[in-house]
């Protein structure tokens, strides 16, 4: 072509591109940690019981946690990622019989002790395990 | 550059935009990570830029997408490319004009921003801003990318410099 300049070699400016790029990098690395911190720290399973205010425990480790209200004790227990009621007072036990969960938005209730346990962050809830 | 010259140069740089594409379709250079490739179409888009001037290049670009998308895609992949082709040649035109930039460094930032086009396209179609999380990756990786295009262009007006200089003797 026209122009013999060797644009081969990388000039002082070119800093300023790869300044302005790690610039948009960071930035986007940081939205992408204020958006998604939760999830991607990993899944939580939020308790909310009657009379206490909403407790969150960290899915990854396994525990096992007493409820204790006025209306009774269920006892969560929290083993490889999922969670389950291992042991409720209530009368019809439908809380200890459903399946453990583990995915955003999922959550076990149990009507007679005013009990919820949802999953908050992590995978998505997937239509299909309903399905099926 | 006669006009002639020009308009000639244009259309074989279409057809060798066109056949990149193809081939990149058919051997993809990946990087192990899905939706990201190298994009070999765009060494003839920044080689355009630099023989021809912004406009034949902005012409080869919207050629190239319409001709590829017609023979070997649809019509939603085409709105990705030309958002990432359109927001990429503007960024490059723009520090080309300057004068003050590498090569190399006009293609890492249209590399980089050839992704956040298609990016911010996606995110208009799916109407799904957790999308955005891809955009460390993909900035990384349109940097990575814009580099070896404009090492690889660089290779390419250095042998067309020899070949020119033989033609005239």
């Amino acid at each position: 072509m026209s122009k013999q300049r060797s644009r081969w070699k990388l000039t002082k400016f070119d800093v300023l591109i790869f300044a302005g790029i790690i610039l948009l990098f960071a930035g986007s690395l940081f939205w992408t940690i204020a958006y998604f911190g939760d999830s991607a720290l990993g899944a939580y399973v939020r308790v909310c019981s009657e009379d206490e205010p909403a407790e969150r425990y960290p899915l990854r480790e396994d525990r096992e946690i007493r409820i204790q209200s006025a209306n009774g004790e269920n006892v969560l227990r929290i083993k490889d990622g999922q969670a389950f009621i291992s042991y409720a007072d209530c009368p019809d036990q439908y809380c200890v019989e459903h399946k453990p969960i583990g995915k955003s938005k999922e959550s076990i209730v149990c009507l007679p002790n005013q009990l919820v346990i949802t999953i908050e962050g992590g995978e998505a809830w997937e239509l299909d395990d309903v399905a099926n | 550059m006669l006009r002639t010259e020009k308009i000639v140069l244009c259309a074989v740089l279409t057809a060798l935009a066109a056949v990149f594409s193809y081939v990149e379709a058919l051997i993809p250079f990946s990087f192990g990570i899905p939706g990201i490739k190298l994009g070999l179409a765009n060494v003839v888009i920044v080689f355009a830029l630099y023989s021809l001037g912004f406009r034949f290049a902005l012409l080869i670009s919207c050629l190239r997408i319409l001709l590829v998308s017609a023979l070997f895609a649809n019509m939603t992949m085409a709105l990705y490319s030309l958002a990432g082709a359109l927001l990429s040649l503007a960024v490059m035109g723009a520090l080309q004009r300057t004068g003050l930039f590498s090569t190399i460094g006009v293609s890492a930032a249209g590399g980089v921003f050839h992704n956040i086009g298609q990016l911010i396209a996606a995110v208009l179609v799916v109407e799904t801003v957790s999308l955005l999380g891809y955009l460390p990756v993909l900035i990384a990786a349109g940097t990575v990318t814009g580099i070896l295009i404009g090492m690889i262009t660089e290779l390419a007006f250095s042998h067309t410099n020899k070949t020119a200089g033989q033609a005239q003797k």
